[in-house]
């Protein structure tokens, strides 16, 4: 491998280097979940330490650009285990626990985030200026005000380029069923391949399970090897779930998924 | 496919100047169809050009591989009436195709495909009529990219024998070898390349390239592989990886694939469409038991198939090194490091 | 001009207790309505997973309709309410990604109400029909032009058996 470009370290990796291996030599944790430098330039990837000197390898930078609480359902079998959550990723793991694919105990959330946002849960936070934005909201309203037809238009041209790998389905810690619907063949919902009209089924049908679990991680488009745009098909159902129930997924712990209740007053008026 | 590999020596390498592209493209577009990498934004693919469209050669590869032109990820089979059984092919036509651009790797690819589809006792007609109208023209890398590491399997980024024309850039022109007479027919009219020209392009071979990861001893991995298959290490190399199927979707090799029939109120298709052994149907039985449960067996399969089935299959190793899969990887996992790690704990 | 007017086909999903009840007491106090819904009767309107939606849309359906019970009147309790959650995202959604507006219907419609189903059933397939037949998320096999007529003049054979009509029974 190349050798890396030596760099300054920054606080807040610091920090998190002294935790995780911290939290490893004292046996608080059996595995910490973390970004390293991956293998191609402007690269970072998954590491699992599991020994205290393996800490080192630790960063935290824009270039981290995976949820990481995808893991946990699978690691927390084999011990207690620390992850390096980005701000939204917390959100995902709300809804992990609330959905009981783990428990709050298996659990130590090193979460970095901005001065003055703390996450809605953490075992420990560092503050980082690593600024993980997007501009999902506004490129939604600017589709929103564009014509039904020229929308479709946006939507058919994203589904062209969807190769079905299910890299999306697999980066997203939501989706997590043992079979999902694209894989069951009695009946088949969907068929394999990248026909057009089963690949645009496919992608609704998932917005639609992610529907009021979604923590906006982005981790779905930056899987994607096309570059389909599905942040902002999460983006509108997310939206609206705003604005038509006042829910926000996986900031309030108590706070049960959208589709898993319902107030007498709901809006009908869409309804004959 | 072309009539004869056997290269003629009387055939003469030609020259086509980088500006005349566009017209020598217009031209072979006269006389079907040309597939190269065209821009899709932040990458290429390969696609059918049209008529004044450019072509994009800013990328090292397209992103998907060319095995998308022989072996399509929809291919109809046939259609059928349930009742009586009858089926009706609709073959397309036969035109003539060219694929322009196509790098030493994914020339690496067509091979191995061309020996699993084409060769033995069962022969894909499907495949080979796609592949039999089809002239392959090759492109040289002047650069690896960061995630190529073709130079493990002796790939010569600047030489494509099995294509039927090879270009190399050198300077402000292309250089191009001719291997076929097909081939020679599409550039007849091109200047011949001279001495001047020849030096030029050894120059450009004798300069060293530049790889991110140095070449691991193969033999000693595949000698041993099928040895390792209760190896521990599949849990650990395997630990990261999502189960999605991008990389064997990408790769220039991989060749998986599911038929399956689609049926509307009695009349319909029989499709094959890609697979891939990192998804979890993919050795599900009817019992419901799955030999491959989970990902390290999965990896361990794509490994051993790429590295020593296929080299006892079809005699040679089904990795290209064009490194897509790396780069496609959500969570990048690196077959190079792979390798490295198989090579370092090889039982002699 | 003596074009045939487009027929479009909707598929109605129907909760057992009261929206299926509805259209059976159209039928019994002889309501008419436009033969273009095919009944899908379903145990409550919550049990209509967004999937089935798209796969009737995607098999060909011109329009989708889904109806329940009146809200606190869910024989269930609360199934309706879930559902008034769930399409409400779906319908906004597919809106969104450029599906016209009315492809997709929602309503109530309680046991007693057998006029008002024959009156909303006219009216969505009037809507339906002015939105000509459905194209954008319909999955075509593109089956050639033979196979078709054969499949056709046999279906038509078969169509020579004695069926039952009225509401529900399915021929185009």
């Amino acid at each position: 491998m190349k050798k890396a470009v030596k760099r300054e370290m920054n606080d807040w990796e610091k920090e998190l280097r002294r935790v995780a291996a911290d939290l490893l030599s004292s046996g608080k944790v059996a595995v910490v979940l973390g970004y390293g430098r991956g293998t191609l330039p402007g690269r970072a990837r998954p590491v699992f330490l599991t020994k205290a000197e393996e800490a080192e390898a630790l960063i935290y930078n824009e270039q981290c650009r995976n949820n990481l609480t995808v893991y946990l359902p699978r690691l927390v079998a084999k011990g207690k285990v620390a992850v390096v959550c980005r701000p939204d990723d917390v959100r995902s793991l709300v809804g992990l626990i609330q959905e009981k694919q783990i428990e709050r105990e298996q659990v130590h959330v090193i979460a970095l985030a901005p001065e003055g946002s703390p996450p809605p849960l953490y075992d420990t936070l560092i503050k980082t200026e690593v600024t993980l934005e997007n501009q999902n909201q506004e490129r939604l309203e600017a589709l929103a005000k564009k014509t039904p037809e020229e929308r479709w238009q946006w939507f058919e041209g994203e589904m062209a380029k969807c190769i079905r790998c299910y890299a999306c389905r697999n980066a997203c810690p939501m989706c997590y069923c043992s079979e999902c619907f694209v894989e069951r063949s009695v009946p088949r919902w969907v068929g394999e391949g990248a026909d057009r009209s089963d690949t645009m089924i496919f992608h609704i049908v998932r917005a639609m399970h992610a529907a009021g679990r979604c923590g906006e991680c982005g981790a779905c488009a930056e899987a994607c090897p096309m570059g389909v745009d599905l942040a902002l098909i999460n983006q509108k159902i997310n939206s609206d779930l705003l604005r038509l129930f006042a829910h926000k997924a996986g900031v309030d712990p108590q706070a049960p998924p959208a589709l898993a209740t319902f107030d007498p007053k709901d809006d009908n008026d869409f309804i004959k | 496919m072309t009539e004869s590999r056997i290269v003629l020596m009387t055939m003469k390498d030609r020259i086509l100047p980088k500006a005349d592209l566009p017209r020598f493209l217009d031209k072979l577009l006269e006389g079907g169809r040309v597939i190269t990498p065209v821009d899709q934004g932040d990458f290429s693919l390969y696609r059918p050009l049209a008529k004044g469209e450019q072509v994009c050669l800013d990328y090292i590869r397209p992103a998907c591989s060319a095995k998308e032109v022989f072996f399509p990820q929809n291919e109809t089979l046939f259609y059928f009436l349930e009742r009586t059984q009858k089926g009706l092919e609709h073959p397309e036509a036969n035109e003539r195709t060219v694929v322009f651009g196509v790098p030493a790797c994914d020339l690496r690819g067509i091979e191995a495909q061309d020996r699993l589809f084409e060769s033995g006792a069962f022969q894909d007609s499907y495949y080979m009529k796609r592949r039999r109208s089809a002239l392959l023209i090759g492109l040289g890398c002047l650069e690896p990219g960061a995630s190529c590491f073709c130079h493990y399997f002796d790939i010569d980024r600047l030489a494509g024998p099995s294509a039927d024309l090879f270009f190399v850039p050198v300077g402000e022109s292309f250089y191009i070898s001719v291997h076929t007479a097909e081939g020679e027919r599409l550039v007849g009219d091109l200047p011949v390349a001279t001495e001047d020209h020849r030096a030029a392009l050894e120059q450009l071979r004798a300069r060293p390239a530049k790889f991110s990861t140095e070449k691991v001893p193969l033999d000693s991995i595949v000698r041993g592989l099928k040895e390792r298959f209760e190896d521990p290490l599949w849990e650990a190399v395997a630990a990261k990886c999502l189960g999605c199927a991008a990389c064997t979707f990408v790769c220039p090799t991989c060749h998986c694939f599911d038929i399956t029939d689609e049926t509307l109120r009695g009349v319909g298709r029989r499709v094959r469409t890609w697979d891939s052994c990192a998804l979890p149907k993919f050795t599900l039985h009817a019992s419901g038991h799955n030999p491959r449960m989970a990902t390290p067996q999965r990896m361990r399969q794509r490994i051993l198939h790429k590295f020593s089935y296929y080299e006892d299959n079809q005699g040679m190793i089904s990795c290209t090194g064009c490194g897509r899969c790396i780069e496609v990887c959500p969570v990048n996992m690196d077959i190079r490091e792979i390798l490295a790690e198989l090579a370092a704990t090889a039982v002699e | 001009m003596s074009e045939q007017e487009f027929e479009p086909k909707i598929v109605a999903f129907l909760c057992n207790w009261c929206s299926y009840a509805g259209a059976d007491l159209a039928g019994i106090s002889r309501y008419q309505y436009p033969p273009n819904v095919r009944v899908i009767r379903v145990p409550c309107s919550g049990r209509v997973d967004p999937l089935y939606i798209l796969k009737a849309l995607q098999n060909g359906a011109d329009g989708v309709l889904v109806s329940g019970c009146h809200p606190g009147d869910c024989h269930y309790l609360e199934g309706n309410y879930f559902a008034r959650r769930k399409f409400a995202v779906l319908k906004s959604l597919l809106e969104f990604l450029g599906l016209e507006e009315g492809r997709v219907q929602f309503s109530w419609v309680s046991a007693a109400e057998g006029e008002r189903f024959s009156e909303l059933i006219q009216e969505v397939t009037e809507s339906v029909r002015k939105l000509g037949p459905a194209s954008k998320l319909v999955k075509t096999l593109n089956i050639p032009e033979e196979l078709l007529r054969e499949a056709m003049e046999i279906e038509a054979g078969l169509q020579k058996e004695p069926v039952c009509s009225g509401p529900g029974s399915d021929h185009s």
